[in-house]
């Protein structure tokens, strides 16, 4: 009895621990609720110009891991958005980090740009929905005390479904993919 | 005279025909022919299900062996299945090892449960294959189209416990031939 008890712990209590998923928008930043548990938002660039917008704020400095991945399929192979960590008391931007950003820096903010072209592309297996994804590889970046934001923009102006991953700390809140299956699932 | 012979001629017929049955019931079955439905049914049934799984979307087919325990009407039987299922993202090849058992086998309408365990292997061209391990269960029912063929829908739902976790759905619909 005891075993049976152990199996049915561990099927029940493993799909338990992923990422909080949530669905970007262009038209309107997505508020993180706990900036340290672990998010996966997905969004999908219609036109290629979006600017999609996370915005944080924690109570002390954090250091969490960052990337951007993309579906592992033919059609979003040339697929690669890039994301910019911003905010106040985060390093100034050399010239080119500048010139990627697709929008101006409010004075006074920092940015840490991640251009997603390294090669060949990283690939993982997000074994909840049983996916593969190229991925910009996890970057650690320690966010500032205070707010912050996220900016994620297509620099080729490609479209296609993208995902954000950052955060540390794994929990519930998954059982919110089944509000928009399609897009998480596939 | 000529009726006499007659007679005799009636109830010796009538004679064979009335020990007739009897002696068929003390004879041995006669032997099988290749149209005798009955006569070459093995143990072994084989299906062809067609599959769309859900959760990783992979469609495409995962043929199956099935052992029958027991004579004809048993209810269990030892499953061993491989799946060949293509999705946009990635190549889905599942091996399954399970008890199946197949309830009210002499009515046309047949409900079937089982369980096992499964081996997934998932490949993608610049990616190592991902292999996962742990269980399914499985429920569905077949329609008898005659002795042999039958046609039906199950949905199995399996649980991975080791090389990440998951859970999947998988309906599929199937035809199986009973050899």
């Amino acid at each position: 009895m005891k075993r049976l008890s152990l199996v049915l712990l561990m099927v029940l209590a493993r799909p338990a621990l992923a990422h909080t998923p949530g669905k970007l928008l262009a038209s309107s930043p997505y508020l993180v609720a706990n900036p340290a548990d672990s998010y996966a938002l997905f969004g999908v660039f219609k036109t290629g110009h979006e600017r999609f917008v996370v915005q944080l704020s924690h109570v002390e400095r954090f250091a969490a891991p960052v990337e951007i991945f993309v579906p592992h399929v033919d059609a979003l192979r040339a697929h690669r958005p890039a994301y910019a960590v911003v905010g106040p008391g985060l390093p100034a931007p050399d010239a080119a980090e500048l010139a990627a950003l697709p929008a101006p820096l409010p004075i006074g903010w920092g940015a840490v740009v991640e251009s997603n072209q390294v090669s060949p592309r990283p690939v993982f297996f997000e074994s909840i929905m049983r996916r593969f994804f190229w991925t910009s590889e996890s970057l650690a970046i320690v966010f500032p005390q205070g707010p912050s934001e996220i900016w994620v923009w297509s620099p080729e102006h490609t479209t296609g479904k993208f995902g954000l991953g950052f955060g540390v700390e794994e929990g519930g809140g998954y059982l919110a993919a089944l509000d928009d299956w399609s897009l998480y699932a596939y | 005279m000529r009726t006499d012979r007659t007679l005799a001629a009636l109830v010796v017929v009538l004679t064979c025909v009335a020990i007739s049955p009897a002696r068929a019931e003390d004879a041995p079955p006669p032997a099988p022919t290749a149209s005798d439905g009955a006569w070459s049914h093995t143990r072994f049934t084989v299906a062809l299900p067609a599959e769309v799984t859900v959760v990783g979307l992979t469609y495409g087919v995962r043929p199956e062996v099935l052992y029958r325990f027991g004579d004809r009407g048993a209810v269990s039987r030892l499953r061993l299945a491989v799946g060949f299922l293509d999705g946009p993202d990635q190549l889905f090849i599942p091996l399954s090892l399970g008890y199946r058992a197949v309830l009210r086998q002499a009515h046309r309408i047949r409900p079937e449960v089982g369980a096992g365990v499964e081996l997934q292997h998932r490949l993608v061209s610049d990616f190592p294959a991902v292999r996962q391990y742990g269980v399914y269960v499985e429920g569905g029912v077949g329609v008898a189209v005659d002795d042999r063929l039958s046609l039906g829908l199950v949905v199995a739902i399996d649980v991975m416990l080791y090389g990440g976790p998951g859970l999947g759905l998988g309906p599929r619909v199937f035809a199986s031939w009973q050899l």
